[in-house]
């Protein structure tokens, strides 16, 4: 939290251009974006991929992200180790229902109130819960931080163990990307592990 | 060694391929909007992966893999924006078999609100 008399609102990592701030973050994404799309890292294709940038970020400016976001080595390693398994195992319970003859398939609509309170990992929690197999945002209350996800095939029985599922992964984004404010929020409303 | 990596690849692009199937499958065989979401708005991600996979080391030495991982990246990113407002406005309009529904919080919500 560096704060200069001049630019009290000036993000970190963020250059002044004219009455404009461009985030050096999302401009070497840009890039990045740039030259893989090339497919080949050389001087004309880092170059233009830094002005392309530049006048990207100059043009469509965005609000800078909310700096809420560690990188947590062992969190991080463990998320995504258990992102992979859950996929696969996701996967593999849909392509079975998919398959399956029988009673036609119940689903519900489980109401998952997250316990973080940042705007980036309550994305990144939605986007995960979306991407993985068998579960689908309905709607999603910002206010409240609550997740509204349908989870395929899920009866009555199964409403609870889907919704510490899906709390267990936000504890793991949590731990691999959150503040250490956000952690402790998480441990003092109840950790699962 | 080559000629493993092949086999390798071969592998793969058979695996992704059947779980593409499956989602197809899934898409014509769930009984519901909400249910074919889930096969519908993301064909089968761990599919794509394992596809992009097998291009990936059939082409390996050649610098363009990097635009596999791009769209790997876009895709996880893009589909949930998809789902979501498909999800949303299917079931704002009604179009929900409430009798394969089990447990509805969300319309419990909507009734407080």
């Amino acid at each position: 939290m560096s704060t200069s008399p001049s630019a009290p609102d000036l993000p970190p990592l963020s250059v002044r251009v004219g009455r404009r701030v461009v985030q050096l973050p999302a401009l070497l994404a840009l890039t990045i974006v740039w030259v893989l799309l090339f497919g080949e890292l050389s001087v004309d294709t880092v170059v233009s991929g830094l002005l392309v940038g530049l006048a990207v970020t100059l043009v469509f400016p965005l609000p800078p992200l909310d700096s809420g976001f560690r990188l947590h080595p062992v969190g991080t390693a463990v998320f995504l180790f258990r992102f992979v398994v859950d996929m696969v195992l996701a996967s593999a319970r849909v392509v079975t229902q998919a398959f399956a003859f029988g009673r036609p398939l119940h689903s519900s609509i489980i109401a998952v109130p997250l316990r973080t309170r940042s705007d980036l990992l309550f994305t990144f929690t939605a986007i995960c819960v979306s991407v993985i197999p068998g579960s689908v945002i309905v709607e999603v209350r910002s206010g409240t931080f609550t997740l509204f996800a349908h989870v395929l095939g899920a009866g009555a029985d199964d409403v609870e163990q889907a919704r510490r599922d899906l709390l267990a992964l936000e504890e793991r984004i949590v731990r691999a990307f959150g503040k250490r404010t956000e952690i402790e929020r998480l441990e003092s409303s109840g950790s699962l592990s | 060694m080559t000629e493993v990596l092949d086999w390798i690849a071969i592998v793969l692009l058979l695996a992704g391929a059947a779980l593409s199937f499956a989602a197809g499958v899934g898409l014509v065989r769930f009984p519901d909007l909400l249910s074919r979401m889930h096969t519908a708005a993301k064909p089968q991600i761990v599919g794509l992966a394992l596809i992009l996979a097998g291009i990936g080391l059939r082409l390996y030495p050649d610098p363009r893999v990097g635009v596999l991982a791009l769209i790997l990246l876009f895709q996880i990113f893009t589909v949930p924006v998809a789902s979501h407002i498909a999800g949303r406005v299917a079931y704002r309009t009604g179009r929900v078999r409430s009798d394969l529904i089990a447990v509805d919080e969300l319309q419990e919500q909507l009734d407080r609100d």
